[in-house]
């Protein structure tokens, strides 16, 4: 029993990974010079007042002239008020759906869950095109049935305030918070709620009083995550806002960037308010989660679920109502869209067609686009979930003196815009002549991707790493694991279904992504969300043909993720065993 | 022994895989063979037919010319494929930009830093002046073109230099967008003139592209700016009434086609005629007055080329080659039946461009693309007027 104990001491008292300090210090110096150099071209450029001849002079002007523009207020106000009521009905909604599919025994969880991982692949465009069918002023199919029931028109359309809101909820803010929640609450220790309603309390104190404050750490990655996403979403008030006349901030950002002569010093200044306001959110969100404990898996954890007896067909009904809308409402929207003379005309003579699916098939460059998107995103989604699984250990298991730090670091990539983190990417690797044979090159997709997708992966597991009880990893060192061996056989398990949605999530960034690869993309690396945008912006567009590729887009996220998942199930049963 | 089943979502996404590559084979037999031209029959008249058979075959020798241009499958007809089909030996490799912002940031950052590889850019004009010619971006493109290229007679309009030095941007496309394109709501002439344009009944119902951004907005925004009988206080009143600012041209024509929005500005012909194609009721107005005059304007867009300033070029051969095939009656025929824009070659065939696009004897137009419009100083000046101006509806 002594030696035992002595063994326990000598194996906690051993510093982790002494001997590799060097190597720990190299790969997060890398990491923070990857993320931190593009970040600070950007920055910089923002107070760069030299003409383009010049070198790099030091000023405030394009601050000043920034902030001049008479609708930067008005703008701002626009995004922080969608931003709060988008976010406050999105958790609302989230939440307890999220709850019922991981907490309770709903029928179908698992291809419930699977229906919001679909909704979760539809491009913003599906959405935006399948609502502004339904829900257009007096054109939308809904709007129409409604005036033809009560016989005036519809006070809905789509393009307006709420129209915004709506398309929000609809579209990718719902799903990635599910998506999120479910995990963090999969990772729940059953008992922990059992002896709540032991204590008479109801389903609801205990949601409330149980299941969210250990979701703490989730909860408030999420908040943050959903307000520097929403201060940079930008497709939803583009199209939907400007003919209601809606200016927001990622707008105005844009349109900096895009008018002639560009406003790109000014752009930035601009920019870089979402890089200043998360210092404070990134101070509050550790104020809220403090120096409690959050674990929630250890060796004695339960997965029981809570059993909703007859009410859980109720909850089916809700939750699978919802998965119909945010899937099938911009899914039928696409296909239609890409089987259609002219999207959105039933009314003209033989509006349906296959042409625009031959043609795209038929085009030379889908093939290589097709392979490039899957090579990319294959590539890039393994590799993200692997540095991104890195970074948490350290920022969680480690006493690594610059965690504070790397854990700011690793928010930046999602505090400016794609196109200008793309632009300083570039800048970057053709100031330095020995990364300039990057340039062009798949490799340099596979960062940016990693870079797009890092916020999110991080923090995520950085949650994980929090729900998971040390012991498991002390125990397995005392019967003589080796660090790898016990993150193979005991934590890549447990963080198996983060691992599998941060890989998922970053392959849809890859499948999906415009502005943040166009500048660093080469005709050889060309993916398909570039051969859409070319349908979709010639000088006769062909919104048909994008379509066409959409679809693509969405059937290649779905088959990923059944293999993913099928895959990621098998890795993680084998694990645990 | 158990057999396996196959899940429902795996066997739906494989037989559409299958049906996916079915369409394709189908596809790809369907395709014409490419019909190369000769390059004698491309030979400039004052050019001996020896040294542009030399400088062909240096091209096919180099293999590729790399272009620069914005998005678009149609852009990739005209620019990579009808090329392509007329020289085969040289293969384009086109890189497209969303937009020509775009390009020019990455090309400057990669001309500065000496890695640029870029043999010919095109469309974009406004940017280039704005951004890359005062840096000393281009090269002169007038001694990479034939003699018959640059001879005023083959010229609709005559030689259209876009650049004050008549030296690096030649204009091929001289297209007039319609001022205004009307809801069949709107009476046969109930808009005559810009002026009708500020009736309260057209309050938040007029839609236009944004004009401090490129597409046919900027040149409309252009046009009232510069204009002596329109100018600033026109524009002030116009963008007070509640003008909508949508960049989806597409959408800006379906919507005047609806009846969402009464009045288009500068509306894309291309979009226009696909409306009434398929049974569409929107109007075109061809020409409104300015003071009791008709007056127009016109612009080029994809028919505009620039060379930039590498020495040596990475493929000079080869782009000599493009360029000649560009300015030549078999690039501005490809260019008017792919893309649908008015060369303003005399020998060019525009029956399949909108006749109303095609500049017409007694308007008096003016061409937006000249440098005293689209300079930096131009352009900003009107841009921030915009910006101090425009209120959303």
């Amino acid at each position: 029993m002594a030696q035992a104990e002595i063994a326990i001491v000598k194996a906690l008292a051993k510093p982790a990974f002494s001997w590799r300090a060097g190597i720990q210090w190299a790969f997060l110096l890398l990491i923070t010079a990857i993320i931190l150099a593009p970040v600070a071209m950007v920055t910089l450029g923002g107070f760069n007042v030299a003409r383009p001849t010049e070198g790099f002079r030091f000023g405030f002007d394009n601050w000043a002239r920034a902030w001049a523009d008479p609708q930067v207020w008005q703008a701002l106000w626009n995004s922080i008020s969608i931003v709060t009521i988008r976010g406050i009905l999105g958790f609302a909604i989230a939440i307890p759906l999220a709850w019922l599919v991981a907490r309770t025994n709903i029928p179908g969880a698992k291809w419930l869950e699977f229906g919001f991982w679909v909704a979760f692949f539809m491009p913003s465009m599906a959405y935006i095109q399948g609502w502004v069918f339904l829900l257009e002023g007096g054109r939308g199919l809904l709007n129409q049935w409604f005036t033809m029931l009560f016989g005036q028109p519809s006070p809905i359309d789509v393009y307006s305030y709420w129209g915004i809101i709506w398309v929000h909820l609809m579209a990718q803010n719902v799903s990635a918070l599910f998506i999120l929640l479910v995990l963090g609450f999969r990772n729940m220790d059953a008992s922990l709620e059992e002896v709540a309603r032991t204590c008479g309390a109801s389903r609801l104190r205990t949601l409330l009083d149980v299941t969210l404050p250990l979701s703490r750490p989730m909860l408030a990655m999420l908040v943050v995550l959903a307000i520097i996403r929403g201060m940079q979403s930008y497709e939803v008030e583009q199209v939907l806002g400007q003919p209601a006349g809606i200016q927001v901030y990622s707008t105005l950002v844009v349109r900096m960037l895009s008018v002639e002569p560009p406003r790109i010093p000014e752009g930035t200044a601009l920019s870089t308010l979402v890089l200043i306001s998360l210092i404070p959110l990134i101070l509050l969100q550790r104020l809220y989660i403090g120096r409690r404990q959050y674990t929630t898996v250890s060796s004695k954890m339960r997965t029981a679920l809570v059993d909703l007896g007859r009410l859980r067909w109720i909850a089916f009904g809700v939750v699978f109502s919802v998965v119909m809308l945010q899937t099938f409402v911009p899914f039928v929207a696409t296909v239609a869209g890409s089987l259609m003379r002219r999207w959105g005309y039933f009314t003209i003579a033989s509006p349906w067609t296959l042409e625009r699916w031959q043609r795209v098939l038929g085009d030379d460059l889908f093939i290589r686009s097709l392979l490039n998107t899957l090579f990319l995103g294959v590539i890039s989604g393994i590799t993200a979930a692997i540095v991104c699984f890195l970074i948490a250990y350290v920022l969680i298991r480690t006493q690594f003196p610059g965690r504070d730090a790397l854990d700011f670091v690793s928010w930046l990539p999602w505090a400016i815009p794609g196109v200008l983190l793309s632009l300083g990417l570039l800048t970057l690797i053709l100031m330095i002549p020995p990364l300039r044979i990057l340039h062009g090159s798949m490799l340099m997709l596979v960062i940016a991707m990693i870079m797009f997708r890092l916020p999110l992966g991080v923090h995520l597991l950085k949650t994980g790493f929090m729900q998971i009880n040390r012991e498991l990893e002390e125990a397995s060192t005392i019967c003589g694991g080796t660090w790898l061996s016990t993150q193979l056989r005991i934590i890549l398990p447990i963080l198996m279904p983060m691992l599998i949605a941060v890989a998922l999530m970053t392959f849809v960034t890859a499948v999906n992504e415009v502005s943040g690869v166009v500048l660093l993309a080469s005709t050889e690396t060309r993916t398909l969300s570039l051969l859409s945008l070319g349908y979709l912006l010639g000088a006769a567009p062909q919104k048909e043909a994008a379509a066409v590729v959409t679809t693509i887009m969405i059937l290649l996220c779905v088959g990923v993720a059944l293999i993913a998942r099928a895959f990621g199930l098998r890795l993680a049963e084998g694990g645990l065993r | 022994m158990p057999r396996t089943r196959i899940p429902v979502p795996w066997m739906v996404c494989g037989l559409g895989l299958l049906w996916m590559l079915l369409i394709a084979c189908v596809s790809a037999q369907q395709s014409s063979p490419a019909t190369p031209v000769r390059a004698t029959e491309a030979i400039a008249s004052g050019a001996s037919a020896q040294e542009w058979n030399r400088i062909v075959e240096a091209a096919k020798a180099e293999g590729e010319v790399i272009v620069w241009t914005q998005v678009g499958e149609d852009r990739r007809r005209f620019y990579k494929d009808a090329f392509e089909k007329a020289y085969p030996g040289i293969r384009v490799n086109l890189f497209q930009a969303p937009q020509s912002a775009e390009r020019d940031a990455r090309f400057l950052q990669e001309w500065q830093a000496g890695v640029a590889k870029v043999d010919v850019m095109i469309a974009g004009s406004a940017g280039v002046n704005a951004r890359i010619k005062p840096v000393g971006g281009l090269q002169p493109l007038r001694p990479l073109l034939r003699p018959d290229i640059l001879d005023p007679a083959v010229w609709r309009l005559g030689i259209l230099w876009v650049d004050k030095e008549q030296q690096y941007m030649l204009m091929s496309d001289t297209s007039v967008y319609p001022p205004v394109t009307v809801n069949h709501s709107i009476a046969e002439n109930e808009i005559q003139s810009w002026e009708d344009l500020l009736h309260p009944r057209y309050k938040g119902k007029i839609v236009q592209t944004d004009p401090r951004s490129s597409g046919p907005g900027f040149a409309a925004g252009l046009f009232m700016y510069y204009n002596p009988d329109l100018g600033p206080e026109f524009m002030r009143e116009l963008y007070n009434k509640g003008v909508v600012f949508s960049p989806d041209e597409r959408q800006n024509a379906e919507w005047i086609d609806s009846g969402r929005m009464l009045i288009g500005i500068s509306a894309r012909p291309q979009e226009v005629e696909a409306l009434r194609k398929i049974g569409g009721t929107l109007r075109i107005v061809p020409v409104l007055k300015v003071k009791g005059r008709p007056e127009a304007f016109f612009q080029g867009s994809d028919g505009i080329l620039f060379v930039p300033n590498l020495d040596p070029l990475p493929h000079p051969n080869a782009a000599r080659v493009y360029v000649n095939w560009f300015y030549s009656r078999d690039g501005q025929q490809a260019m008017a039946d792919i893309l649908q824009l008015p060369s303003n070659r005399v020998d060019v065939d525009l029956s399949n461009v909108p006749q109303y696009t095609i500049p017409q004897r007694g308007v008096e137009y003016t061409n937006m693309n000249e440098e005293r419009f689209t300079s930096t100083e131009s352009v900003q000046q009107m841009r921030d007027y915009v910006d101090r101006i425009y209120v959303a509806p």
